[in-house]
This record gives structure tokens, sequence and C-alpha cells, in this order.
């Protein structure tokens, strides 16, 4: 059976750019065992496809300079542009997907607001919040109704 | 006409950032060209004064692509520094390590790199010729080569903990034994593999033979190769002594060890690179220019020593007499590597030993000096240290395959660009053969640009309205 997919992205060496990948890990904390699949890396890459191409409904997760937290529901990109090897956005790796293995799940993207990309490996205070928010907002998602007053006291 | 420089800047579809420069005379022919490396890492200097157990860890933060390459090659010439025998289970496993990557980066050079050239022509519109092109109107091969580089990446991730930067290998050996779970779960992706790359093989093949002009023009010329055999003389990338044979099959040099190497390999800066570039001592510079890589590899060994590898093998000989001297088999040679990791990953784990809990070999500093050889991706991978008796670091030297690589591939595309470079009906067709020539050989720019000290240099001062206020130059 298809399940849900988690991408969270960014780079775990510039502070809150590891928004992405530090809400994907608290939220396969958040769900029951094998809800989901998660998957944590740098950039999003070709190879993605074929694990977005198995799951039922995907989920980017990205740091951004937006406030607060932002849900956008994607499309597969119509022009996805000039396809670099080592970067894809979103929307591009979703027409990839579609191209690849003739259809792409649907899909959203959630990102949350950074607030500095200097050097090291900590999330500043003000990230961990949002970390929190993203992750609950996904994990409530996933696990539906019920459960969310049991999932919104375990991600505060 | 006058005389006229192309520049085509960005090199694409590559690891790393270069430019080439083309230079044509009063007539319009191409009089001249080059390539230049353009990025600068420096991690020569970067690790001065780092006690040299972190050598491991930190040199795999060159490259993204062959991280595994550089993570071994440190890990040995650290052995040599502690003098340890490591662990012959450890030996097999660093090596399956190893033969995932050069999988793993052989798949992203063929099939997402250079494919787009072959399946869809080096004239075809440049706006779809690249990974997303090949995916709408070759979704088959796509998928395969996507398949066959996440077989490569998760057997790294299964062995060293994670699929880029792994920090599993260490000196003395690995830092946790192989489990029965994580060797099933390598075997088990064996097969996909070999039916993914089965089902490219006579594809790429027929495909391969559609490029005679190319073979005859992409840095198709005689020079020496370089690269690890093993103690019969067959294929090997982790161990042995180095093999130089010349273009006609000649053993020129046979069994020198990695402690030996400043006497058989000179570096030289261009002063238009910051990429150095290796030559043959005994032969001078430039004489002595050589390859290294898959096509080197497979000239210089006997056999590859499995089977179906073999098979592959006599094919991929039966296109040249004698050793191959057309860079555009590097294409295919790489198919053949790829089915001998396959196939030698699934002997290594089927070693008794392969489960044993003795991996590592614990000492302190016993020697000042370590050096190390590997056969990474895209040839000889060489790391030199000297420490000090606190086991810091002082002096480092890397020499890359891209570097090995640069005087043939220098030549190589001034063979291109004269073979289809017309200053009079430039084509886009054209130029990108001066791009799919520097493809063939897969540089790895991140890798490669260390020389500190050397290189050519120009600083230039400007006030805030951009008015110059001093020139350095080296």
């Amino acid at each position: 059976m298809k399940k849900p997919l988690i991408i969270g992205y960014g780079n775990p060496l510039r502070g809150d750019d590891a928004l992405g990948i530090r809400a994907a890990e608290k939220i396969e904390l958040l769900l029951p065992p094998r809800t989901a699949t998660v998957i944590t890396c740098q950039q999003l890459t070709p190879e993605l496809a074929s694990a977005i191409a198995e799951a039922s409904e995907v989920w980017f997760l990205d740091a951004g300079l937006e406030i607060g937290v932002r849900v956008t529901s994607l499309s597969p990109a119509a022009a996805p542009g000039r396809l670099l090897t080592h970067y894809h956005s979103p929307e591009s790796l979703l027409a990839f997907t579609q191209d690849l293995y003739g259809d792409a799940p649907p899909a959203k993207l959630v990102v949350g607001s950074a607030f500095q990309f200097g050097p090291g490996e900590r999330l500043s205070e003000r990230a961990c919040r949002v970390v929190e928010e993203m992750a609950a907002v996904v994990a409530e998602s996933l696990a539906g109704h019920s459960t969310r007053k049991a999932v919104r006291s375990s991600a505060v | 006409m006058t005389k006229r420089t192309l520049v085509i800047d960005p090199v694409t579809r590559i690891e790393g950032h270069s430019k080439i420069t083309i230079q044509l005379d009063e007539q319009g022919r191409v009089a001249d060209a080059r390539f230049h490396v353009t990025q600068f890492r420096g991690f020569e200097k970067i690790c001065e004064n780092r006690p040299f157990h972190e050598m491991p860890a930190l040199m795999a933060r060159i490259c993204g692509i062959c991280p595994v390459s550089h993570l071994i090659t440190s890990a040995k010439a650290c052995d040599a520094i502690l003098a340890v025998a490591v662990p012959k289970t450890a030996v097999h496993l660093r090596r399956i390590l190893n033969l995932a990557q050069i999988l793993q980066s052989h798949a992203l050079s063929l099939f997402h790199l250079s494919s787009p050239d072959l399946l869809l022509g080096m004239d075809s519109d440049p706006l779809r010729r690249n990974l997303f092109g090949l995916a709408q109107t070759h979704p088959e091969v796509a998928r395969d080569g996507i398949r066959l580089r996440q077989v490569g990446q998760t057997i790294i991730e299964i062995l060293g903990g994670k699929r880029i930067h792994p920090a599993w290998v260490v000196p003395g050996g690995v830092s946790a034994p192989l489990t029965a779970e994580k060797r099933d779960q390598i075997r088990d992706l064996l097969p996909e593999g070999l039916v993914a790359l089965n089902r490219r093989l006579d594809q790429f093949k027929e495909l391969f033979a559609q490029f005679p002009e190319e073979v005859d023009s992409f840095a198709h010329f005689p020079s020496l190769f370089l690269g690890l055999v093993d103690d019969h003389g067959d294929l090997e990338h982790y161990n042995g002594p180095a093999r130089v044979i010349g273009s006609g099959g000649a053993v020129v040099k046979d069994g020198f060890a990695a402690g030996a190497y400043p006497e058989y390999i000179g570096e030289i800066n261009e002063h238009d690179s910051y990429l150095k570039s290796a030559y043959y001592k005994p032969f001078g510079y430039p004489d002595g220019i050589y390859r290294v890589g898959p096509l080197a590899r497979l000239n210089i060994a006997r056999r590859c020593g499995t089977p179906r590898a073999d098979r592959e093998l006599e094919d991929l000989r039966a296109l040249s007499k004698g050793p191959a001297l057309a860079s555009f088999h590097y294409h295919q040679a790489r198919m053949v590597e790829m089915l001998f990791c396959l196939e030698r990953i699934e002997q290594l784990l089927n070693e008794p030993a392969i489960l044993d809990t003795h991996v590592r070999a614990q000492a302190a500093v016993n020697a000042e000096e370590g050096i190390a050889m590997a056969e990474a991706p895209r040839g000889l991978l060489l790391h030199h240290y000297k420490v000090d008796r606190d086991g810091l670091v002082r002096w480092a030297n890397l020499i890359i395959a891209t570097g090995h690589n640069n005087l043939a591939m220098n030549r190589g595309v001034l063979q291109t660009a004269q073979r289809f470079v017309d200053g009079e009906r430039l084509t886009e067709g054209a130029l990108n053969r001066v791009e799919a020539v520097i493809r063939a050989f897969d540089p790895c720019l991140s890798c490669s640009t260390h020389a500190y000290g050397q290189m050519p240099l120009e600083v230039e001062l400007r006030d805030v309205s951009g008015g110059l206020l001093d020139v350095r130059r080296r």
C-alpha cells in the first residue's frame, strides 16, 4: 500500500536552513511507526523521483524567508526550465516523476521562517518553534482530526 | 578576418566549474583550445595543523559525488601513519564501499550527464538536451540510470550510515562490522542492478557505434595509461601497485608502490587553470601525458576477474587494436566497470569472514608520513600526509584523477575543436561536441583544485564606484 512521503531538505551546516530536515525528523517521531516514509537531504535530486512515484502524497519541507509557516499545494511544472543535476524545484521534480513513471502524486510544500543562515549546526530559538509548528501541521494532516489533540500536545 | 576567441562558459553537465576557450586564426580556423578550471578548493592547505585522524572525514568533504574515494584513500594514508595491518574483513568492507561508489558515480556520468548527447543527439535542441529531455523521450533509460545510481547509493548508506559523506571508514579499518541483516539487504539490491544494467548494455553498445566521428576525434591519440592492478595484473580499485603502459600496450613501468610516486608522477601548474597537470616524470612534461580512469584501468588490466564483466571487456577490446586510444570509449568502459562492481560486491559479501567483528586495528602515531593510492571512479587518487609526533598534519599533497587527465583533456579539446568547429559557420552542435569530449573523461573539478601558493592569481582592488585602485598579479 502506498504511503505518504515527507522530504525535508536544506543544509544542516547552515543554521536555520536545516528547518525542513529537522521538521521531517520531528514528524517521524510524532506519527505512528510506518505511517509515512521520511527522507532528509541537502537538495532535491533526480533520484527522489522513484520514491515520489511510489508515494500516496508528498510533503516537501523547506526553509524560507516567509513569516510563520506557509503551506502550498503543488502541481508538476508545466515548463520545468533548466534542469540541473544537483538541484530541482519541487515542481520540476514532480514533472520529472510524471515523465518517468507516468504519474505524480498530490504534493504540498511547507515553508517555515528561517532567521539565520550562518555556519553552524544549531537552529535559532525562533526557528526551533517554527519546526514544531511545521511538524504539527503535517502530522495533524496525516494523522487525521481524531488524533489532533494528541499530536498537538506532543508537539509542544 | 581578425583573430577571435570563442568562450564556452560554463562547461555544462560535468561536476564542477570550468570554461573552454577556442582561439581562431585569421582564416577562422582553430589555432588552439584550452580547458580552464575556474574554481578553487584548497584542501591541501585547509588540513594543515589538524589531527591526522580527522583526515578521512575532512577529506570526504572535498566532494559530494565521490566522497567515499577520498574517505578510503585518506584512511589508507592514515593506516600508514599508524603503521598497522588493517584487518582483512575491514579491507573487504572498504572494497565494497568503494565499488558501490564507483557504481553510482558511473551511472551518474553515463545516464544523467552524457546520455542526453548520445540519445537525443549532439546537435539536438540544447533546451531539451538534458536529463529532463531524456525523461520525456527515453524514460526507460532514465529510470534504469536512476535505479543503478540508487543501488550504489543505498549500499553506501547501509554501510556508512548516509549516502553522502559517510564517516564509517576510519584509520585502521572501519568503525563497525557488517551485520547479517545489512549483508542481506545489500545482497538483495544486486539482482535489480544487474537487470537494469543488462537492459542497457546492448542498447548502448549499438548507440556508441553510431558516433564514428566522435570516436575518431574525442581525445583519440597515443598516450600512456596509468592505474592499479592486483598481484595477477587484474582490475583493481583498492590496493595494489600502479602500472604504466604505453599506447601500444607494452608495460612501461610495473609495480610502483604509493611511496614511490614522487619518482614517477610530476605535477605542473598551468597559467590559465586552477587544476594542476600531472605527467609521467621519466618522460618529462608534456611528453609524459597519460590517462587514468575506467578506460585506462581496463587498458592496463589483464582481465576484470568476474565472468560477465570479462565478456563485456572482450567486446570493448574488439573495438581497437591494442589499448583503446579513443576517449569516447570511456563511456563503454564505465558500463563494463558497473557490471564488475555488482559482480564483485556479491563475491565480497560471500567471503566467509565478512561478518567478523574484528574490523579495526588501533595504534598511535608510528610513522611521520603516510602515502596511499586507490582508484576513484575517475581514476587514480593519491593522498600524501606528513605529520609531527603529535599527529598534527604539517603538509599534504593530493593528486586527483582529474589532474592526471588534465593534459589529455586539453589535447582532446583541441583535437575536437579542430575537427568540428568552423569559425565562419559556428554551430551549437559543434560547440557541444567540444564540451562532450570533456564529459567523456567525467572530470570532478571540486575534487581536484587544491594547489596552494603556486597558481596564477590576479587580485583587483576597486572603490565603491568600481574604479580600479590597485592590481596584484602572481
